[in-house]
């Protein structure tokens, strides 16, 4: 119990830690070093591409379109592959044919 | 305002004297490429940004990355802000929104820490951040607020949010409604959700270090 009443009060006083403090201040010179950054332009095109594609949202776009182009091309050429043999097949009849009949 | 006054605001540090209606002022000025209008708004505003984003970040550097990007943002996209609200209210909204986007960022790559801590030398694990001691806090609270800075880390988004606004920035919670975009009331909610979510991992905390 007097255990208990102790955690609760060290709750309270941490809860309170944070009253009356002052604000921090921003490091000296950060307006030179922040116009030294914008004339530096460090963020190319090339940086903003890449770190645009990074994003998860994006790369998960990317992924699935590419998995559905990639579906879609698998499936045509299964597709075409079913029907070559298709028209194989009759190719092969025809051609049977023609060369068994004595007379066509 | 003539140049010259503003220039004596900014030498005297008296940002609070800068009125909505000089920073309106202000803000068209900077619309026009007026470089001198934007030293002002950066001199008379970086504490601002600067205390927001230390105590979402605890960390000072990246603080200070966060709010030299908050200028270059404030500096491109000046001619987005309509006045709809107050300026400080919009400079809140992008500290908060750069805030987050590192610690999303950070908290991605801790998920592959145990990636880097087996690539990285010695097997350190370099993705726990340090105890973080706010230079605003009072000496003889040091500690405590440091162990209170580390429950603050754990809240959920959107309860680190409002509580640091709050507490450490010290934004009544109309302004907090409008930097989060949400009602008085869910503020209220989300800040009363904090102390009690902070209580609970304190109490947790002291029960292991009694």
């Amino acid at each position: 119990m007097q255990q208990q009443e102790d955690i609760q009060r060290q709750i309270d006083l941490t809860m309170g830690s944070l009253d009356g403090m002052s604000k921090a201040e921003a490091p000296a010179f950060l307006y030179t070093r922040l116009m030294a950054r914008m004339e530096s332009g460090t963020d190319s095109i090339w940086t903003r591409s890449l770190s645009f594609l990074a994003r998860p949202a994006v790369a998960l776009t990317i992924l699935f379109v590419f998995l559905l182009i990639n579906g879609y091309l698998i499936m045509t050429s299964l597709n075409q592959t079913e029907e070559n043999i298709q028209q194989d097949y009759v190719a092969q009849q025809i051609s049977y044919f023609d060369t068994n009949s004595p007379n066509p | 305002m003539s140049i010259l006054e503003t220039e004596r605001l900014m030498t005297e540090h008296e940002e609070k004297l800068i009125t909505r209606a000089d920073e309106s002022y202000l803000v068209e000025r900077l619309k026009k490429g007026d470089e001198s209008a934007f030293k002002l708004i950066v001199e008379t505003r970086k504490d601002l940004v600067f205390n927001t984003a230390l105590g979402l970040l605890q960390n000072a550097e990246d603080a200070e990355d966060i709010t030299q990007e908050v200028f270059i943002k404030v500096y491109e996209s000046v001619h987005q802000f309509k006045g709809e609200s107050a300026f400080s209210t919009w400079l809140y909204k992008i500290a908060v929104t750069k805030s987050l986007e590192l610690i999303r960022s950070r908290k991605r790559k801790k998920r592959f820490a145990f990636i880097t801590g087996i690539l990285g030398e010695n097997n350190e694990l370099r993705h726990d951040p340090p105890e973080f001691h706010h230079p605003g806090v009072q000496l003889d609270n040091r500690e405590r607020a440091a162990t209170l800075f580390n429950s603050i880390s754990k809240l959920p988004e959107n309860q680190r949010v409002a509580f640091t606004l709050h507490k450490v920035e010290g934004v009544p919670y109309q302004e907090i409604s409008e930097i989060m975009q949400v009602s008085i009331s869910a503020v209220e909610s989300l800040i009363h959700r904090a102390k009690n979510n902070l209580r609970k991992d304190l109490e947790i905390y002291y029960q292991k270090n009694r």
